[in-house]
């Protein structure tokens, strides 16, 4: 297999994991690792492609995912910990006050 | 020609209920001798006017331009020719009497501002009435002088009963309104007017097609019966005895009553288009008259024997307008006002002297106690008896005469059956005014307590219409008829004359009279055979003909239903069921499609990825 | 007349931002202060907005006479073809003074729910100003605007202060009320596409003015028949027509008595109102064709109301009723081309809105003193509290429509002018009329006359101070309009024969045939 391809795959197989495990569990840190996991995915295909079209778009694009799941992860976990002080929890199914 | 003191007229009680409430409540005597002036003073304007008036001069006066708009024309104006005169003189001139006397009747009442306000509110209705020259205008009198009848009959309104007196009285005069609507919309269509002088004049009644002649006639009728108590609307009539005796005679017999009769006078013009109106006035009045003759006969309260007896006399007046002979109606219009005041008045103070005894089985014996308000009563009785040279006599000898020349086509040979049945009814009214006078005035007192003769204050104002009772008839009986000529048709002078005329005349009335005092006074014994004889009529007087009962059976009964089954049915199931319906429906599809809609992420991200994944195999070129 | 100052916009403005005012902090700070300053400054700017409107229409008369015809037109939005287009003629000019008045009166009440504060002032001036909008606007878009934001105070305020079913009543009203003129939307943006799609506008852009609108006679039967009914829907559920009055009771009896009072008079009289000014002018052919079943419906609704409002119990769902009842007038006038039944009904939305309210706010102080809306429960208060009683005599024989009160002008100008098309329909009318004299004069009799009820609280007194001065203002004026119509009537029937004047000229042979 072309190693290119084989970088694909991997990623692939990144963003799958990431997405059933999102699917699956119900702790919010483990949900947001599991985001993490399928942004670092992308990541990886943005490079595999830069190689692959030989320019640096894909590589530019990474950055600006990296900031943004930075930014994310520090946002995400503040809520997590207020989320834990009020309901005593990070499973998502225990934080269900604004469900209608 | 315009003239401010027509306005005057009306304006003055207007004024004068105003501020005689104002006064009253600093000082409550103030009130009735304020409220008396103001009926007084428009007394006086309505003499100067009517002195003012000669030949065939009329004044009107235009208070406010009301519904006039673009090209429709509908002041509020009023007007004063001598059918008005006739009736302004009777209205402000036993008004002011009536007043008068109410200040001794509602002399210990602590309510008297609120009742002299109402009275003279309701003279200056019942003015606008009879000088209304449009009407729209007379509607404003005519409903006002209802709503003024409405609050004196409820007047105690603590009694819930007499508050349900003045509901009925109201509620009955609306189903009368409807035909008093209907045919000032006919007659606007029809003639493009609703000015009484304008409709009164052949060649614009012509423009009415005659199918709707006949149905603005009946309407106006029907317009009658409900203020002139007639069938089957006269049942709010005695009910109406309710209020303070002063208001029963002013208003439910001397003037508000007789509206009807003054609304069917002037507008004559529209009644006799189809000659199956008069026709069915002739009948209706005959059946009212002699029905509320036959229930007078049972009664034992004292006011109302004389409230059947109004309904009746109002019988009469309608026969005398079926047969077109409308200045002989107004004529009884006339003489009645003065007579069945004089008697209502009279009863008042027999009430009052009586500690508001009503029941004639606990009178008896009066004539000692209260000698001057037996001989005004005793003078009434013989006027409305029939008996020369008493004012009733005159009127309804004319009626009855009247009735003898009646042609109209639908009568065919009833019209002598119908003169006939009148001069019956008019035996009935002399045997219960006698009965009624017998019972109160003679014999041993059968109540509790000392009857006691009524103040001054009360029995002048009665012994004024006990005279005009007595002599009313012989003074106007010549010039009457060619006065009212002008607004009126012409009728044929009754010979009438001569003292063989006036013992002939008597007859019916002095029969009646002779009749009650066998039957009571002599020979009581034979009261139980008669009685025997006579047992359904007896029934059905007692049973007041049933009207109310068939009315409760087949009108009341009927909406009431109705009100219930369209509002539980038609209103809270389908109208505003449906609608909640709709709401249900939309609801239940929304939690129903909610379900989709778990809460949970995973749920969420499930869908997003099923769905990524469905848009990838629709639209990636697959190879 | 397009008039440069003072325009007529000031009507919508000045108690739009009397309202924002009421909100500022800077009245005081203080609780009680700020109240009473609230209140005085809410009165202020209302009888401001009056002055206004009658230096405005007098104005008017001095130079127009009856027509008054100004306007005031802005460009809005050009690309859309919307317009900020104001008129003020006859019949706008009767429903603008109508708002003013209610709008003063509700503010002048004192009685206000217990919680209500600046809040309560905000949002009656905001109504006074979105209906006000309503009244005047006459590009369509414009109009849906103020006719969908005249819902949000009335909303507001009954979700805040109404009673225990406040919300379900709220939504309920809300829901009618969308579903109403959601359609009518619809129909308004097809009206503004055809103008366009036909080429009639001026610049090749859309058009919502009304007067460019109906002019332009683009809509054939089948388009005039779709669009009409949907706009009549959207009227219907608005003014209310059975069966589409589901909002009504609800609405009526949980929302505050000034709320109500306030709904009652002025929100129905936009349906009637938009009736005359779009759908004549707009659809001459549906209306013809429409109209006896119009006036089968304002008939039936007449009966209907009364027959329902007999069998209540609560006084405030009687008002509802009757209120119902008497709305059948008004849409039976609109029904035909008669100069005098359509006078006639615009004249009796007004004077059905002035004594409306009075009843709502007379009826709302006999329930506050007295604890209960239950004739059962109450009875014989005449003795207690004589001035309530007096008043109540004198809105509830105006509500029967006894002469020289303004209902009865209205009333008899519907019937009288109605009975030459739908002589049938009027008669059916004239029942009501007396149906309507057996439940207000059997309501009156359950509350004032009779004994005192023994289990009468009888904590509360009768009305006093400012509240005397509001129902003698609104008595006067319903006696005033009653024996002094005729130039209010001149005004309505000239800016009437405009506005249905196309209708009429088309429809005159059939006219001419009736009276023939």
């Amino acid at each position: 297999m072309d190693p290119i391809t084989s970088y694909l795959g991997i990623a692939c197989l990144l963003f799958v994991i990431g997405g059933i495990g999102i699917c699956l569990r119900r702790n919010a840190i483990v949900l947001f690792m599991c985001v993490e996991m399928m942004l670092n995915a992308v990541n990886l295909a943005f490079v595999a492609f830069s190689k692959i079209h030989g320019n640096l778009d894909g590589q530019i694009a990474v950055f600006f995912v990296m900031v943004i799941a930075a930014a994310e992860s520090a946002i995400g976990l503040a809520i997590i910990l207020s989320v834990f002080r009020s309901v005593a929890s990070i499973e998502t199914t225990d934080a269900a006050e604004l469900k209608w | 020609m315009e003239d401010i003191r027509l306005a005057l007229v009306v304006l003055i009680p207007l004024i004068g209920a105003v501020v005689s409430y104002a006064l009253g409540r600093a000082a409550p005597k103030v009130a009735g001798m304020f409220a008396t002036a103001a009926v007084g003073a428009s007394f006086a304007v309505v003499i100067s006017l009517w002195r003012a008036l000669e030949g065939g001069q009329t004044f009107s006066f235009t208070l406010s331009s009301w519904m006039s708009f673009a090209d429709i024309r509908l002041p509020l104006e009023i007007y004063f020719d001598k059918l008005s005169a006739v009736m302004c003189l009777v209205v402000t001139g036993v008004g002011s009497l009536i007043h008068l006397y109410s200040i001794g009747y509602m002399a210990e009442d602590e309510s008297r501002p609120r009742f002299f306000s109402y009275l003279n509110l309701f003279i200056a209705a019942m003015l606008i009435l009879v000088l209304g020259k449009s009407l729209p205008v007379i509607f404003i009198g005519w409903e006002g002088v209802g709503l003024c009848s409405y609050l004196l009959i409820g007047f105690w309104y603590t009694n819930p009963e007499f508050a349900s007196a003045g509901r009925k009285a109201f509620v009955m005069n609306r189903i009368g309104d409807l035909g008093f609507l209907v045919a000032m919309a006919i007659l606007y269509h029809a003639c493009g007017t609703l000015d009484i002088t304008v409709l009164s004049r052949p060649e614009v009644l012509a423009r009415i097609p005659s199918e709707m002649g006949f149905v603005a006639g009946i309407a106006l009728f029907l317009a009658a019966t409900g203020k002139s108590a007639q069938l089957p609307l006269f049942t709010w009539l005695p009910d109406a005895m309710a209020g303070p005796t002063p208001v029963s005679a002013l208003i439910h017999a001397a003037t508000m009553v007789t509206a009807g009769i003054y609304l069917m006078a002037r507008m004559f013009g529209v009644i006799e288009l189809d000659p199956m109106v008069p026709a069915i006035i002739l009948w209706t009045a005959f059946a009212t008259s002699a029905i509320a003759a036959i229930i007078a006969i049972s009664q034992n309260d004292i006011k109302k024997v004389l409230a059947y007896s109004t309904v009746s006399q109002l019988g009469f007046m309608f026969l005398a307008v079926g047969v077109g002979a409308y200045s002989v109606a107004l004529f009884h219009v006339v003489t009645h006002a003065f007579f069945k005041a004089c008697l209502f008045m009279s009863a008042g103070s027999v009430i009052h002297g009586c500690h508001h005894e009503q029941d004639m089985r606990r009178m008896g014996g009066l004539a000692k106690a209260m000698p001057l308000t037996c001989l005004s009563y005793g003078a009434a009785t013989l006027a409305i008896a029939g008996i020369a040279p008493f004012a009733g006599y005159f009127s309804k000898h004319a009626i009855l005469e009247s009735l003898a020349h009646a042609h109209n086509p639908y009568l065919l040979a009833y019209g002598g059956l119908i003169g006939v049945g009148a001069t019956a009814i008019a035996i009935c009214t002399a045997f219960y005014m006698t009965r009624s006078f017998i019972l109160t005035f003679l014999g041993s007192y059968r109540g509790e307590g000392h009857p006691h003769e009524a103040p001054m204050v009360m029995t002048a104002p009665v012994m004024v219409l006990a005279v005009l009772s007595v002599t009313g008839g012989l003074v106007l009986n010549h010039g009457f008829f060619t006065y009212l000529q002008g607004p009126l048709p012409p009728v044929a002078e009754h010979a009438g004359g001569g003292i063989l005329g006036y013992i002939l005349g008597s007859v019916p009335g002095a029969l009646g009279i002779a009749a009650a005092y066998v039957l009571l006074v002599i020979a009581p014994a034979a009261k139980e055979q008669v009685r025997k004889v006579l047992w359904l009529g007896e029934k059905l007087s007692a049973g007041k003909f049933f009207v109310d009962e068939l009315l409760g059976v087949f009108v009341i009964a009927p909406t009431r239903t109705l009100s219930g089954v369209v509002s539980r049915v038609l209103d809270q199931s389908v109208s505003i069921g449906t609608g909640n319906a709709i709401g249900s429906i939309s609801r239940a599809i929304g939690e129903l499609t909610c379900r989709v809609t778990t809460g949970q992420v995973s749920t969420y991200v499930l869908w997003m990825f099923a769905s990524a994944a469905l848009l990838l195999y629709c639209f990636l070129p697959v190879r | 007349m397009t008039i440069p100052w003072p325009p007529l916009s000031s009507l919508i403005v000045v108690p739009a931002l009397g309202a924002l005012g009421c909100l500022a902090p800077w009245f005081s700070s203080k609780i009680d202060t700020r109240a009473r300053f609230v209140r005085v400054w809410a009165l202020g700017v209302s009888i401001l907005t009056l002055v206004i409107l009658a230096a405005i229409a007098r104005a008017a008369t001095m130079s127009h006479g009856a027509v008054l015809g100004l306007e005031e037109a802005h460009q809005w939005i050009p690309s859309l073809g919307i317009t900020y287009h104001l008129e003020l003629d006859g019949l706008s000019f009767a429903f603008c003074l109508l708002t003013a008045v209610i709008s003063l009166a509700v503010i002048a009440w004192s009685a206000k729910p217990a919680s209500a504060g600046a809040g309560w002032y905000a949002l009656l001036l905001l109504g006074e100003a979105t209906v006000m909008g309503a009244f005047l606007a006459t590009d369509l878009v414009l109009f849906y605007i103020f006719f969908e934001a005249m819902l949000l105070p009335v909303l507001g305020a009954m979700a805040l202060w109404g009673g225990a079913q406040r919300l379900n009543a709220a939504l309920k009203f809300l829901i009618y009320t969308m579903a109403g003129s959601s359609l009518m939307f619809l129909s308004i943006l097809y009206l503004g596409w055809n103008a366009q799609a036909m080429g009639h506008t001026l610049n090749g852009n859309f058009a919502f003015e009304i007067t460019t609108l109906a002019s332009m006679k683009m809509l054939n039967p089948t388009e005039q028949l779709v669009l009409g009914l949907a706009f009549l829907l959207a009227f219907a559920v608005k003014i209310p027509i059975v069966p589409f009055h589901g909002w009504l009771p609800d609405t009526y009896r949980e929302a505050p008595h000034g709320v109500a009072a306030f709904t009652a008079a002025l929100l129905g009289k936009v349906g009637i109102y938009a009736v005359i000014r779009f759908m004549w002018p707009l659809f001459p052919h549906f209306m013809a064709q429409a109209g006896p079943y119009i006036a089968a419906a304002g008939a039936v609704a007449i009966v209907f109301g009364a027959l329902v409002a007999m069998a209540q119990k609560d006084l405030r769902s009687l008002l509802a009723y009757s209120s119902i009842s008497h709305l059948g007038f008004c849409v039976l006038g609109i029904a035909g081309v008669s100069t005098m039944a359509m006078t006639g009904a615009v004249f009796q939305a007004v004077s059905h809105g002035l004594i409306t309210a009075a009843l709502f706010l007379t009826v709302g102080a006999i329930i506050d003193r007295q604890g209960s809306r239950d004739f059962d429960r109450l009875g014989g208060l005449a003795r207690s509290i004589p001035l309530t009683a007096f008043f109540l005599m004198i809105f509830s024989v105006a509500a029967v429509a006894l002469p020289l009160t303004s209902s009865f002008v209205g009333e008899f100008l519907i019937l009288v002018g109605a009975w030459k098309l739908f002589p049938q329909w009027t008669l059916v009318a004239l029942l009501g009329v007396v149906l309507g004299a057996v439940y207000t004069l059997t309501a009156y009799l359950r509350t004032m006359f009779g004994p005192l009820h023994a289990t009468d609280p009888q904590t509360g007194g009768d009305i006093r101070g400012f509240d005397v001065v509001v129902l003698a203002g609104l008595a006067a004026a319903i006696i005033a309009l009653g024996i002094f119509p005729s130039d209010l009537l001149g005004m309505i029937s000239a800016a009437v024969e405009v506005s249905a004047g196309a209708a009429v000229l088309a429809d005159n042979s059939i006219a001419q045939a009736f009276s023939r």
